[in-house]
């Protein structure tokens, strides 16, 4: 009897840890764990904030399990081209073959704009997909609801035209121009000339924040407020002309690529560049950044690719001697990657594991196994391709070249579901102007953009990270009140300093609120001394007066000053 | 004493005074009680000694005490002191009534303990010390013989004494702002008053006394303190003494107030006393007043506590509940179904009875509302009933036409309405005999008709129409039939302008006449003189013209079908282009999708042709019949073009892949460790030349045999190798890793990192880099300075130790981050900026906000945000549910005691 229930139990055990390890698996997705977890650290003895604990860990343990939940909402699966035997490559798939194998509706997505007179297109698309934005290097321009094939705008510029981008929807793109960078409306009217972005080459959105990015010719990348209209901020990157920029979608950050094979990354609010990361040895020519903002692709002159971990900045891998350098990169929602070299577009999935076997390589060599061989490549026959766009919500890559627009089919490569809350490729016209105003609501401050937004709200690490009782925080009033006794919180006096741009005077310049207070009394104090400081040293200088020289009247009457 | 001597002086005349007020007052209780003794006089002024002499001696001694000691309970100890000082000052300046008899003085003492224990610590002490003091001892003995009467007397005056102390008191009071000074002055004086007497008389006898009074007092504490309830006692206080008892029995016996009352002759004092004898039956001082009323308060307290404890768990349920609904959903009404034959079904003998009692009483109505109508229009005659309804009848109409009408008018900006008065319009015009329509507005209908093509029989409202049937009906025929004649009218209107326009276009004739007369309008207009007639627009116009007469000439050309050779020639043209580019091998120049582009051009032709000759078939038959072969044909030669371009493509792949460098072409995967060649292409197109055609082909055997000579024989999967490729003019490129080279008979070796290098030659973007990084941690690394001044705190001169240790002065400034904690240390190619970003601190929590203890538990906290666009539905509404649901005009009723 006995042993057999032992069994039983043994039994019994690792079933319920089996099925709470599945649990755990599926809401390991939604969970969010906890940055800094010092042992104990949620232990106390006050009971009330005890429960209180307590309750918001049961709550966080009910999010997490009822988002796991909504998973099975889920009506879409995503699923890649396969083939049937090991000899079969999909990467020798034709796009006919899959043309001719595929439904009508996605036949006629697939479509060819064939435009020779004004290219090569640059092709851009609206957040949810549904709007194409193309424009001829030449001057050529067009919005379409490309889907319905319905022509929003179209403008013949008679000027270069670098890059284009809607910006909050379709309803607005901005467009780089050959000096300036310019705004128009859904019916090509232009709104606005950006006076200030001069000879842009790249434009990026940022939705979350309104704002739009330019970075060219000039080496500098400049942020404009698009719901203010105010410049945020320009930041030189003193690298010379930035040859390829884009937006890391998780932290806004933008990462540009220079010609000394450098990727910087900025924010708005720091005049440095976050980071600064060696990725080639010739000009970035393009670069690329995942949906979860995870990995970045870039390519460069020097005919190698590199796949970083920008969580940490670790390469991932990098391929070296690709047979003609590369020029375009983009990644899709789902991890393809798609790399154009002139006239060939070649795509890799999974090339975001770690781990030799998921290095993207070209072809097999020799029938070696275990390779991330293509999964798929087109040949633009006597054409080059400008730039690659892969659609949203759609297993489609939109292709600009010189000829025109192409969109190849690439099976797997789009979101099957959308959130209607986030993007809604199917939204209405109500839906599109509600959306607009709850995003200006919802809309972040320029200066929220971080390296890693988790930090917004937490306590800020150069402060204690316990709670200071009443007689710590004595202290630390006390502390500052000793230090505006000393002048310590005003700039200090520095009267051979040349020009007349003092710290002190720019400080009253900067709190040039019509208030009279106690430290604007000691700043013009503390000012007036400087500027006979400097008189003083004048008078030393020309001689009027010996360095040792003292007034001793002067010095009798200061202290009544 | 010179200092009590000193106030005397000081006080006498204030004393004076206050001793002709008393005798005032001792006149006055002569006229009231009549049945004064004689010496009616001496208890009075006994009162007032008492103040003055002796009693004082207790108080100054029992400092703490004399709250208990009052009779005024309620008053503040300050007050107290006060008063006495004041009785100090009164007492000094007694030399005027002077303690006459030492018998007086016995008396009062006497007193004293005996019945107004109360007053016990007023008086004086001062005065004695003037006074020629007889030892107390020789007073007590004298006076124990009269003792008796004396009391007899006393015991008859109580309550006149009583008065008089009140009096007194009054009198201290009045002399009391008076005399503060003084009793300041005292202050040191009053500390101890025994050694001022010591020291005056050095009377031994007195001390001997003292000694007893401190053993009586031992003896009695025990019952005081039963007296006054408030513990101490003091060797101070006045002995008092049983009545039969002498100096020596008082040491052993008790003093009781048993002993006391026996003195007492009156049966009446008695009796009232005897209601407070015996420890039990005795009735405690009354507690003073804020004492008791503190004590009121906290038993009040206690009460109120426990009554609202009963509402604790509510409470205590209530805070911890996250969330409190005060919304009461509605109760469902006795008259639904289930309540109603839950009623019915249940009714007890009780029950029923209950209900029968209530409505016998009338309690209960259930047409109450009704009836209340009822009698409200009850009193109406018929015709009022019916004048009245009638009336709200039209009232109620009227409303609505009122409302319909606001109704109408908002909607005026319909397009309906916009119609309708447009057609009133018009109406109007056709009326006053207006045209219909000028010119431009029929222009403008015309363009939208054309645009809309809104007049059809296939428009929506038609086909509406023929649905539902509603075309029988004469009027939306009618309708109908006027909207399909104005389309038509419009129509015809469109199809006159269309063929006017072809007219213009036919003539090309027309066109020469045209430019000819404008030129010679325009010449004439412009005379001999101006810009026009300078030489270089002369030429301009010149060329101008030529090029206009030869594209009209072209036209010619067209009309009389000689085009054909037109096009070829353009086909020459380009054909001969494309050859020049393709054969032209040192400089090639490629036009992106010439081939191609050119057999587009050749296609068109061949169609054009085959059009112009289908045109120039005679008959209608025949040309019928053509067109329709035309058609197969079309296709078949789109397919052809297709083929072509194919296999155009093939052949032109090659040529991009050439134009990237094709010397840095190497292996594209430095692990393959495979010698690739690099690949050179030829293009051959059907139009290059025979020789390359033949170079091709020889290069094509050639590589076979390299092929087959190859010991590794293997298919490359690779993009590029399932091109068409040749390997003459091989760059032999090793990889760069040092893979596997079996051809090493090749003379040319390169390194692809070598090539790449030499490329990049001149940048090294590498080196910069890492000078970069060092010099950036260097930067905001901790930085040393030293500010030690030379010569400072050392010797010169002759004899001075120069070798002698300096210490050195260093100062620490903190940089950035130390260079050992960077967090690019470890990171290859990376430089990370450490510097603090300061507008971001206006997003973080400068401290740990309260009820949390830590960090941690704060971010904790902070893990799940609350937006639908992260948490599921359900989540979030939870979350932001609020804390207190109410609903606007709902009543929230108080908190209900549970059962308890």
């Amino acid at each position: 009897m006995a042993p057999k229930e032992f069994e039983k139990k043994k039994n019994a055990k690792p079933v319920a840890s089996e099925s709470k390890q599945r649990q755990k698996e599926r809401q390991a997705p939604f969970a969010r764990p906890v940055t800094s977890h010092k042992r104990g650290s949620h232990k106390t003895k006050d009971k009330k904030l005890k429960a209180g604990l307590k309750k918001l860990d049961n709550k966080y343990k009910d999010a997490v399990a009822s988002a796991a939940a909504t998973e099975y909402l889920l009506p879409e699966t995503t699923g890649y081209m396969e083939t049937e035997t090991e000899m079969e490559k999909t990467f020798r798939v034709k796009q006919g073959e899959i043309k001719s194998s595929v439904d009508v509706s996605t036949v006629n997505k697939a479509l060819d704009l064939s435009l020779k007179e004004f290219g090569p297109y640059y092709v851009n698309y609206s957040r949810n997909g549904t709007h194409m934005l193309i424009s001829g290097r030449k001057g050529h321009v067009a919005s379409m609801e490309w889907r319905k094939g319905e022509l929003r705008a179209e403008l013949n510029l008679n000027e270069s035209c670098y890059a284009a981008t809607y910006l909050q929807n379709e309803q607005y793109f901005a467009l780089a121009q050959k000096k300036y960078t310019f705004i128009y409306d859904h019916e090509g009217v232009e709104l606005h000339r950006l006076k200030q972005h001069v000879e842009a080459r790249h434009l990026e959105f940022l939705p979350y924040h309104y704002l739009l990015a330019t970075a060219g010719e000039t080496g500098f990348l400049k942020y404009q407020d698009v719901s203010t209209g105010q410049l945020v901020s320009e930041l030189r990157t003193k690298l010379g002309p930035t040859t390829s920029m884009t937006q890391n979608p998780y932290n806004a950050v933008m990462h540009l690529g220079h010609s000394n094979g450098t990727v910087t990354l900025w924010t708005p609010s720091m005049p440095q560049p976050l980071v600064k990361l060696l990725s080639g040895r010739g000009p970035i020519n393009d670069l690329a950044i995942d949906r979860s903002g995870r990995y970045m692709v870039t390519v460069d002159k020097g005919k190698t690719m590199k796949i970083w971990d920008i969580r940490n900045f670790r390469e991932l891998h990098t391929v070296e001697n690709l047979p003609t350098p590369g020029m375009n990169v983009t990644i899709s929602d789902t991890g393809v990657i798609a790399l154009g070299r002139g006239p060939q577009v070649t795509l890799w999935k999974d090339a975001f594991r770690a781990g030799k076997d998921f290095k993207p390589c070209f072809g097999s060599m020799g029938g070696q196994k275990n390779r991330n061989t293509p999964y798929m490549g087109h040949l633009f026959g006597g054409n080059k391709i400008n730039n690659l766009k892969f659609v949203p919500f759609e297993d489609l890559l939109s292709v600009g070249h010189e000829t025109g627009i192409t969109n190849l089919i690439i099976p797997g490569a789009g979101e099957a579901n959308y959130d209607a809350m986030e993007i809604n490729p199917y939204e209405t016209a109500k839906q599109r102007q509600e959306q607009e105003v709850r995003t200006l609501l919802n809309k972040l401050p320029s200066d929220t953009i971080t390296l890693d937004p988790t930090v917004l709200g937490t306590v800020s690490k150069d402060t204690s990270s316990i709670r200071l009782d009443a007689k710590q925080l004595q202290q630390i009033t006390l502390e500052k009140e000793n230090a505006a006794k000393k002048n310590q919180d005003i700039p200090a006096v520095k009267a051979e300093v040349k020009g007349k741009n003092s710290g002190l005077r720019s400080f009253l310049r900067k709190k040039t609120a019509n208030v009279i207070d106690e430290r604007k009394l000691r700043v013009e104090k503390q000012l007036t001394k400087e500027k006979e400081e400097r008189k003083r040293n004048t008078m030393i200088k020309s001689g009027e007066i010996s360095a040792d020289h003292k007034d001793l009247v002067d010095e009798a009457l200061s202290r009544f000053s | 004493m010179a200092k009590k001597s000193k106030s005397k002086a000081r006080s006498q005349a204030k004393a004076k005074s206050s001793t002709r007020i008393l005798n005032a007052f001792e006149l006055a209780q002569k006229e009231i009680g009549g049945s004064d003794s004689d010496n009616d006089n001496r208890p009075q002024r006994r009162g007032k000694k008492r103040n003055g002499a002796v009693v004082n001696l207790l108080k100054r001694v029992e400092n703490g005490q004399e709250g208990s000691d009052d009779y005024s309970e309620g008053d503040d100890d300050d007050f107290e002191d006060e008063i006495l000082d004041s009785d100090e000052a009164l007492g000094s300046d007694d030399d005027y009534d002077v303690m006459d008899s030492k018998m007086s003085q016995t008396r009062r003492d006497k007193e004293a303990d005996g019945m107004d224990l109360d007053e016990g610590d007023e008086g004086g002490y001062t005065s004695i010390d003037e006074e020629d003091l007889m030892p107390l001892s020789q007073i007590w003995d004298a006076n124990s013989n009269v003792k008796n009467s004396d009391n007899d007397d006393e015991s008859g005056d109580d309550d006149l004494n009583l008065q008089d102390n009140i009096s007194s008191s009054e009198d201290e009071k009045e002399s009391s702002s008076n005399s503060e000074s003084e009793s300041d002055g005292e202050d040191e004086s009053d500390e101890n008053p025994f050694d001022e007497i010591s020291e005056d008389e050095g009377d031994v006898e007195l001390n001997t006394i003292t000694s007893n009074l401190l053993k009586e007092t031992a003896k009695t504490q025990s019952k005081r303190l039963d007296n006054y309830g408030n513990g101490e006692e003091n060797e101070f206080i006045l002995p008092t003494m049983s009545m039969g008892g002498d100096a020596d029995d008082m040491t052993g016996g008790k003093l009781s107030l048993e002993d006391m009352m026996n003195v007492v002759d009156d049966q009446t004092v008695t009796e009232r006393a005897t209601l407070i004898k015996g420890k039990s039956s005795t009735a405690a001082v009354p507690l003073p007043q804020r004492i008791q009323k503190r004590h009121e308060r906290k038993a009040a307290y206690e009460i109120s506590k426990q009554e609202v404890n009963k509402w604790k768990d509510v409470v205590q349920q209530n805070r911890r509940a996250e969330h409190l609904n005060f919304v009461t959903t509605k109760e469902l009404n006795e008259s639904s179904a289930f309540s109603l034959n839950q009623s019915e079904a249940v009714q007890s003998e009780l029950q029923s009875k209950v209900a029968e009692v209530l409505k016998e009483s009338n309690l209960i109505d259930p047409q109450k509302e009704s009836t209340f109508e009822e009698l409200a229009t009850a009193k109406l005659t018929p015709e009022e009933m019916k004048r009245r309804t009638t009336e709200m009848r039209l009232m109620r109409e009227l409303m609505f036409r009122e409302e319909r009408k606001a109704k109408r008018i908002k909607k005026i900006k319909s397009k309906a309405y916009r119609r309708i008065k447009k057609k009133e319009m018009l109406k109007n015009r056709e009326a006053a005999g207006l045209s219909d329509e000028s010119d431009e507005e029929h222009d403008i209908a015309r363009a939208k008709e054309r645009m809309t093509l809104k007049h059809r029989a296939h428009s929506k409202w038609a086909k509406d129409m023929v649905k539902h049937g509603m075309s029988n009906d004469s009027e939306t025929r009618e309708e109908m039939e006027e909207m399909l004649r104005q389309g038509e009218r419009l129509k015809s209107k469109i199809i006159d302008r269309n063929s006017d326009e072809e007219d213009e276009n036919a003539n090309v004739s027309d066109l020469e006449r045209e430019d000819y007369q404008n030129n010679t309008e325009v010449k004439d207009k412009l005379g001999k003189t101006g810009v026009m007639n300078m030489a270089f627009m002369k030429n301009a116009e010149a060329r101008e013209r030529e090029a206009n007469r030869e594209a009209i000439g072209k036209l010619r050309a067209v009309e009389r079908g000689e085009d054909m050779e037109l096009f070829d020639d353009g086909n020459e043209e380009s054909g001969k282009n494309g050859e020049h580019i393709l054969l032209n091998k040192g400089r090639r120049v490629y036009i992106p999708g010439s081939a191609g582009s050119r057999e587009d051009a050749e296609s068109v032709v061949k169609q054009a042709k085959e059009e112009q000759a289908v045109d120039e078939s005679r008959g209608l038959v025949n040309r019928l019949k053509k067109i329709n072969n035309q058609n197969g044909e079309e296709i078949e030669i789109r397919e052809e073009v297709e083929d072509k371009k194919s296999t155009e493509q093939e052949d032109d792949k090659p040529t991009k892949t050439e134009s990237s460098n094709p010397w840095l072409d190497g292996s594209d995967d430095e692990d393959s460790g495979i010698v690739k060649k690099s690949t050179k292409i030829n293009i051959i197109d059907k139009d290059s030349s025979k020789m390359s055609k033949s170079i091709q082909k020889i290069s094509k055997e050639m590589d076979k045999q390299t092929r087959k000579s190859n010991a590794q024989k293997r298919k490359n999967n690779d993009e590029e190798l399932l091109l068409d490729t040749t390997d003459h003019n091989t760059l032999n490129i090793v990889d760069p890793f040092g893979g596997s080279d079996d051809e090493s008979g090749k003379q040319f070796m390169f390194k692809q990192q070598e090539v790449i290098a030499e490329a990049f030659a001149g940048d090294d973007v590498v080196a910069e880099f890492v000078e970069e990084k060092k010099r950036v941690a260097d930067d905001e690394d901790d930085k040393e300075e030293d500010v030690t001044l030379p010569g400072w705190g050392s010797w010169a001169g002759s004899g001075a130790n120069p070798n002698r240790k300096k210490r050195k002065f260093i100062k620490k400034v903190k940089g950035v981050v130390e260079k050992g904690k960077r967090r690019d240390n470890k990171l290859q190619n990376v430089i990370i900026n450490e510097k603090m970003n300061k507008k971001h601190s206006k997003y973080q929590s400068s401290s740990v906000p309260f009820p949390y203890e830590n960090k941690e538990q704060y971010e904790r906290s902070l893990r799940m945000p609350l937006g639908p666009e992260w948490t599921s539905n359900k989540t979030h509404s939870k979350a932001i549910k609020p804390r207190i649901l109410t609903k606007p005009s709902q009543a929230i009723d108080p908190l209900k005691q549970p059962f308890k």
